[in-house]
């Protein structure tokens, strides 16, 4: 009985699996040679040297931001709007504990959005010390709003993907 | 005696190595590969000295002119061709709209690369994540002298 047992297990049928080993040996090494470990994106924005002549719209002014560590100062142009309207839209932003928040910007940025549709044109304009880290932060918030971040049904509101950087002239 | 022949019955076989546990490693590390697997060739080279923002962007990578800005040096295509001091200009070029040998690189960089690729005229910057804008400023004006007002900004997908 014990034997009988025993002899059916050794004639169990064993798979050969050589020939799928070989092939993961030779697939590895071609993945390990083209894998990227880290996701590199970009963000396009043109020199104000590059500025063409926006049409002056009643549906779209071009926003400015000026950048600073402590605060970000938005602020509305347009050919064809009064001055009064275009002052209602200004905002300073002011960092709290040390960190600016830019959901306030992003929230600021939609509502103008809201406001005169057709804007897309954002002159973005970083103080000298502003580091580059704070600079990307800044153009995230100001390029779209993003609904339900991370989930299935993560939506991305398009709000001033035209950036143009520039220089404060003090 | 029946038991003996019986015994004769089991005799050793050639071995077999257990590849099951191996095989499963494998697949995990496979599908791992295949998930950061590129297809594309982006011609697009990190510089080990620099550490990339963080970004929300969804855009995906495009090529370019390659400038590099670390806290030691500007770089174009891999080749230096300014020392920075902790990632500044020296005070006579900060003061400067532009700087002439970076403007003279670049161009000189597109002029061979227009050559062999059908490339836009775009410069593709990566800075390490705390120079400051003083310098980003002064590279782009630079670029844009050269004919470079397009740039992408090089970030790390968050």
């Amino acid at each position: 009985m014990i034997f009988a047992r025993i002899r059916k297990q050794r004639d169990l049928p064993q798979l050969n699996l050589l020939p799928v080993m070989n092939l993961m040996v030779t697939l590895i090494p071609f993945l390990l040679l083209s894998a990227a470990f880290y996701h590199v994106g970009i963000i396009p924005t043109s020199s104000t040297a590059a500025t063409e002549d926006v049409e002056d719209d009643a549906r779209s002014v071009t926003v400015n931001l000026i950048v600073s560590k402590d605060r970000i100062e938005v602020s509305a142009t347009s050919g064809v709007l009064e001055e009064e309207t275009l002052e209602l839209l200004s905002a300073t932003l002011m960092a709290e504990d040390g960190r600016l928040d830019y959901q306030k910007l992003t929230d600021a940025l939609y509502a103008i959005k809201m406001r005169f549709d057709l804007s897309d044109t954002v002159i973005v304009m970083p103080k000298d010390d502003v580091p580059y880290d704070e600079i990307v932060r800044v153009l995230d918030a100001t390029r779209e709003r993003v609904l339900n971040r991370g989930a299935a049904s993560e939506l991305r509101i398009p709000l001033f993907p035209v950036i143009l950087m520039s220089r404060l002239v003090v | 005696m029946l038991k003996k022949s019986r015994l004769l019955h089991l005799r050793p076989r050639p071995m077999t190595l257990a590849l099951t546990a191996l095989l499963d490693l494998f697949t995990i590390i496979l599908v791992f590969l295949l998930l950061c697997f590129q297809a594309q060739d982006n011609d697009f080279v990190l510089d080990p000295n620099n550490e990339l923002p963080p970004s929300l962007t969804s855009s995906g990578f495009k090529p370019g002119v390659n400038i590099s800005i670390t806290g030691d040096y500007v770089s174009i295509e891999g080749k230096k061709v300014y020392a920075l001091d902790r990632g500044q200009f020296t005070n006579a070029d900060a003061r400067s709209r532009s700087i002439a040998a970076i403007q003279r690189a670049i161009q000189a960089s597109w002029e061979r690369r227009k050559k062999e690729k059908n490339d836009e005229k775009v410069a593709v910057i990566q800075a390490h994540r705390s120079i400051p804008y003083r310098t980003l400023s002064l590279v782009m004006n630079s670029a844009a002298s050269g004919g470079f007002t397009r740039c992408r900004l090089v970030v790390e997908k968050e």
